[in-house]
This record gives structure tokens, C-alpha cells and sequence, in this order.
């Protein structure tokens, strides 16, 4: 009976710890959504009581507005960088783990891309500036895309070749039989049994690129090429803080992320992990 | 090594199947690489190579030349002027820089250490609690995909001295409100723990999927023998828990090494140098003062420094393993 009792003390306050837990990692986010819906002045009061407006979000996409441009930029740059990281990175995934190249070949590769996910991409600003300058490419979505993508492709090329390694050599070979050419073998066969593995990187990789701001804040100067986190950012650091267009901004651009931890959780678990935890 | 031996013996598999296709593509016989006719393998792989080469091989170059170059800004164009080791006896008197470094080093092993702690805590809540169990499965990954200057504006609402909730809270409760984020004292343990909300999920993630991979007869067969709880976590649990754990310390690590949007937005870097971290200062150095080559050889440090600590990771791991083979 005692026994009984206690089990059941026992999970209650397991359940409240969890519950404790869950709270907390909600209350920024929560602040931050409640707070895009309030005046600046009730922002800045203590009042417990405010006015529920959407005057930040009409702000934010008023006529004159930068932030248009800026959100139409992420949307782009997300689009582009998903689309290439994606295809380049399973397309050498596919080549490194089902053919046979020379061991020093695969692990100078291999080495690159973990050179790329091992150093900060602070440290690569100096060397993309001058480049992005010498192309005229400095102050452009372009730039961005290019440097997104070989940032992300690491993470690409790793997460997909554990995939690929994972589907018996002998399917690659009776499709070959059948008379499928390589290429026939690779988008018939090989990409929808990689498929969850394609769908994480597709995510996460969009992820990573919406969420990305220091790239976008070195080589970029104006509208012309800077994206919704430079943005976000630039309300935060003007003289006068704009509170009301700065959380409107930092809620848009997490709204969408939360969408996708609720409906694509498994991939993001994935893709968080690198691989090591498939669902 | 499993892994290798796995290759290994794919590729073996597959040399047949490449004759033939060198059959078929005999119109293009002509182009050799490694030894075999230019076919699928290779085009698959050429724009990877490309990028490689042109983002990141050359880069480095680029920034070897800088880093020892004094770096001058002339009618929009760069003049670069080898200038030996001067940039590095610059690094050697620069206090920031050292400031920066240390900063980083206390704020990526205080933050991971609390991570690693929390993050173990959380899955074995989420493991054996069963009403919220799914809820918190999902919630609790959300701070993770958070764009991080969003979490930035977050806490800077959330931290405000004036209106910020967590002042509200302390004077609701009696005790004296804090400056936070303006002490040079608590700014950079208040951003460390901004970082914790931030990050703590991924390690969950990584903890969550260990501790499925544990057989529950173990604990069972602990519990029969009378272990408490508690000696069961400690030597049943946290032994196999282990590897997991390193791997996510590690992940963990690397990406601690880079955190930069965050203290951007809430300190820059200050109050003074109080949470300088080395992100932030290159970026100061290189953008804002416009020290191209002083801050190429910044970078050019810091790379050493990453390659040197993964370096000393991989050799011990290496040792340890050899240790346990021949023990």
C-alpha cells in the first residue's frame, strides 16, 4: 500500500518536472509572438493589460518599407541553396559510396568537408569578401547562395553517403542487369531508398540557410542582397530600438521553423544529429 | 574500421560492373581519370570538386597571403604587402585577442558541460514520464531550429533592465532587480545561459536516441539485485551512456567554437571585453576596422587552434582504443 502510494508520488512529480521543463522552453518563444501583437508603448510599460494589434506586421509590409525585399531575399536565397546543396550533395555522395575511388582520393574529399564543419565560418569572411568583391558579386543573393551552399554541403554529403552505404551494392548491380544506365540506376533506385535521408538534409539545410546571419551581414551592404536576419538585427542595433517591428520581424521568421519542428520532426531529429539517430 | 572493410568489399563488387559501362561509353574512351574512362562517377562528383576548389582550397590560399600581408585599401582595389611574421607579433601584444580567446573557452565549456548535464536530465524525464511524454518529445526540440537572432531578440526582451520579464519576476518575488547583460560580471554567464536554452535540445536528441539503444533487461536485473535508483543511473546507465555523450560533447563543441549571432546582437562583445568571444572579434577586426590581414591571421589562428584540438581528440581516441585492444 505505502509502496503503491509512493509510485504514485513518484510520477506526478515526474509528470510536474516535465511539465516545468516543457514551460520553459516555451516562455521565450511565447513572450516573443505576444509581445509582435503589442503597441510600443505597451511593450515598455509594466502594465500587465495590453492592446492586441497587428500594427508591427503592417509596419513591417507597409509600401515603404525594406523588409518586403528582404523577406522575398531569404525566401530566394533558402529556395536556391536547398535546391543545389541538395543535388550536388547526392549526387557525390552516391559517387563516393557506391564506386570505387582511391582511398587517398575519398578521405581527401571526406577531409575537406570536415574541414569546412570544423572551422568557423568567421574564419572564411576575410578570403569570401575578396572574392565576392573580385567577381562583383559583394552586396548580392548570389553570394550568399554560393557560400551557403558549400557551408551546408558537408553536412549533405556526410548525412547522404551514410544513407547510400547502407543500400546493398547488389540493387545498383541488378539494375544494371536490367539495362538501366548509371545514371537511370541512381534517380530510379538509389534516391527513393535514400529518400528519408534526402527529406533531412532537404530540411535541415533550409533551416540553416533561413536561420544564417553572419554570411549575410559581412557580405552585404543594402537591401539589394541582405536577408530577413540582417534585417532583425538592424532594428536591435539603431539608435532607437524599434521593439514592435523587431519581434514582428523575429516572429515571422520563426513561425515557419516551428511549423516544421511540429510536422517534420523525425527529419529534424535526423538532421540535428547528423545521422546518428534515424527514425 | 567495419566501415572501410564495408567499402572495400562494395567496391570490389563493383569493378565488373564499371567495365561494362566502359563498354558503353566507349565514345568518350579517350578521357582517362585515375585509370578509367570519364563516366557517371565522375560527372557526379566534378561540381562538388569545383566548389570545394573554389570556396574553399583557394580561400585558405587567399588568406595564407593575407595573413601575411599588410592589407591596404587604395581607389577600391586591395594592395596586399608581405610583411613576414609582423601581424603575428601584432596578435602576440593584443590583449582583446587573448581576452576573446579565453572568453570563448569559458563559454563553450561552461555551456557545454551545463548542456550535457540538462540535456541527460531532460531525456531520462521525457524515458520514463508518460502523460507529456510526446508533448515534451517535440517541444523540447524547438529552441534548437529557433533562427538564433530571433532567440538574440528574445532574450534582449526578456533581459531588458526596464521591462524585461525577468526583472518583473525578481521584483514580484522581493528580490533586488539585476543589471544583467550590462554587469561586465554576469553578461557573459547570462549569455551562457542563453546559449543552454538554445542548444540543450540537440544533446537530448543525442541522449534520447542512446538511451533507447540500452538493453532494459540491465536495469531490470539491477533492480532484482537491489540497486537504488540512483546507483542504477550511475552504473548501469551512465557507463553505456557514455560513447553518446562524447559525441555529442564533441558536436556540441564544435559548433560552441562558432557561436557569433547571439552575443553579436545582445553584447557585441561588451560591456567592455567582458564577452568578447573570437567570432565576434574577427568579425569586428575584419569589418568594422577593415584589418584585412591582421584579421586573416586572426583566422589563420584560430583554424590552427580547431586543428590542433580535433587533432589531439582523434590521437587520444586512437591511443585509448589501442590501450583497451592490447589490455
Amino acid at each position: 500500500m505505502k509502496a503503491s502510494s509512493n509510485l504514485k508520488a513518484n510520477t506526478i512529480l515526474l509528470e510536474l518536472s516535465l511539465l516545468v521543463v516543457i514551460v520553459l522552453t516555451l516562455v521565450p518563444i511565447v513572450w516573443l509572438v505576444v509581445t509582435s501583437f503589442k503597441y510600443t508603448r505597451d511593450i515598455i510599460s509594466l502594465s500587465n493589460w495590453f492592446t492586441f494589434t497587428l500594427y508591427n506586421y503592417q509596419s513591417l509590409f507597409s509600401g515603404n518599407s525594406a523588409f518586403i525585399r528582404l523577406f522575398l531575399n531569404s525566401l530566394g536565397l533558402v529556395c536556391f541553396t536547398t535546391i543545389l546543396c541538395v543535388t550536388l550533395g547526392a549526387f557525390a555522395a552516391y559517387s563516393l559510396s557506391k564506386f570505387r575511388w582511391p582511398r587517398a582520393f575519398t578521405l581527401a574529399v571526406l577531409g575537406v568537408a570536415l574541414f569546412i564543419q570544423l572551422v568557423p565560418p568567421v574564419a572564411l569572411v576575410p578570403s569570401y569578401y575578396i572574392i565576392m568583391n573580385d567577381f562583383f558579386l559583394y552586396d548580392s543573393v548570389t553570394a550568399l547562395v554560393l557560400v551557403n551552399t558549400v557551408l551546408n554541403l558537408p553536412f549533405a554529403v556526410f548525412l547522404l553517403k551514410v544513407y547510400f552505404d547502407s543500400i546493398p551494392d547488389e540493387l545498383k548491380e541488378a539494375a544494371l542487369v536490367d539495362g538501366c544506365k548509371d545514371f537511370g540506376v541512381f534517380r530510379r533506385v538509389m534516391v527513393p531508398l535514400a529518400a528519408p535521408g534526402i527529406a533531412a538534409v532537404t530540411i535541415l539545410v533550409a533551416i540553416l540557410t533561413w536561420n544564417e546571419f553572419l554570411m549575410a551581414l559581412s557580405l552585404t551592404a543594402t537591401p539589394n542582397g541582405q536577408t530577413i536576419t540582417v534585417g532583425i538585427a538592424r532594428f536591435v542595433q539603431e539608435y532607437s530600438v524599434r521593439y514592435g517591428d523587431m519581434t514582428a520581424a523575429a516572429t515571422i521568421a520563426t513561425i515557419p521553423l516551428i511549423v516544421l519542428a511540429i510536422f517534420a520532426h523525425r527529419y529534424i531529429v535526423t538532421g540535428l544529429t547528423g545521422g546518428a539517430v534515424k527514425e | 574500421m567495419s566501415d572501410t572493410e564495408r567499402s572495400r568489399s562494395g567496391n570490389r563488387a563493383t569493378t565488373g560492373v564499371n567495365q561494362g559501362t566502359a563498354v558503353t561509353g566507349s565514345k568518350r574512351k579517350q578521357f582517362k581519370v585515375l585509370g578509367r574512362p570519364l563516366g557517371f562517377e565522375h560527372w557526379a562528383l566534378l561540381p562538388l570538386l569545383l566548389f570545394f576548389l573554389a570556396f574553399v582550397i583557394i580561400p585558405v590560399f587567399e588568406l595564407v597571403r593575407l595573413g601575411f600581408s599588410t592589407v591596404t585599401l587604395s581607389q577600391g582595389g586591395l594592395v596586399r604587402e608581405f610583411n613576414g611574421l609582423s601581424n603575428f607579433y601584432a596578435m602576440l601584444e593584443d590583449k582583446i585577442f587573448w581576452v576573446s580567446l579565453l572568453n570563448t573557452m569559458v563559454f563553450v565549456a561552461a555551456a557545454v558541460i551545463l548542456q550535457l548535464i540538462l540535456g541527460t536530465l531532460f531525456a531520462l524525464l521525457v524515458e520514463r514520464a508518460r502523460f507529456l511524454s510526446g508533448l515534451a518529445r517535440n517541444v523540447i526540440v524547438w529552441p534548437a531550429i529557433v533562427t538564433p537572432v530571433a532567440v538574440g531578440a528574445t532574450w534582449w526582451l526578456l533581459l531588458n533592465i526596464e521591462f524585461g520579464l525577468f526583472n518583473y519576476v525578481l521584483d514580484a518575488l522581493g528580490l533586488p532587480q539585476q543589471t544583467w547583460l550590462a554587469s561586465t560580471t554576469w553578461a557573459l554567464p547570462t549569455l551562457i545561459v542563453v546559449d543552454v536554452w538554445h542548444w540543450t535540445p540537440v544533446v537530448f536528441l543525442f541522449v534520447l536516441a542512446g538511451l533507447a539503444n540500452i538493453d532494459h533487461t540491465l536495469y531490470e536485473a539491477a533492480r532484482i539485485d537491489g540497486a537504488s535508483e540512483w546507483r542504477v543511473f550511475r552504473n548501469v546507465t551512465l557507463p553505456l551512456l557514455a560513447p553518446t555523450l562524447v559525441v555529442a560533447a564533441i558536436t556540441r563543441i564544435i559548433l560552441g567554437f562558432k557561436v557569433f549571432d547571439e552575443i553579436f546582437l545582445l553584447t557585441g562583445g561588451g560591456p567592455g571585453n567582458s564577452t568578447e568571444v573570437i567570432s565576434t572579434y574577427i568579425q569586428e577586426v575584419f569589418v568594422q576596422q577593415s584589418e584585412f590581414g591582421y584579421g586573416a591571421f586572426l583566422s589563420l589562428t584560430l583554424i590552427t587552434i580547431l586543428i590542433g584540438l580535433f587533432a589531439i581528440y582523434v590521437l587520444s581516441n586512437f591511443l585509448i582504443g589501442k590501450v583497451r585492444h592490447e589490455g
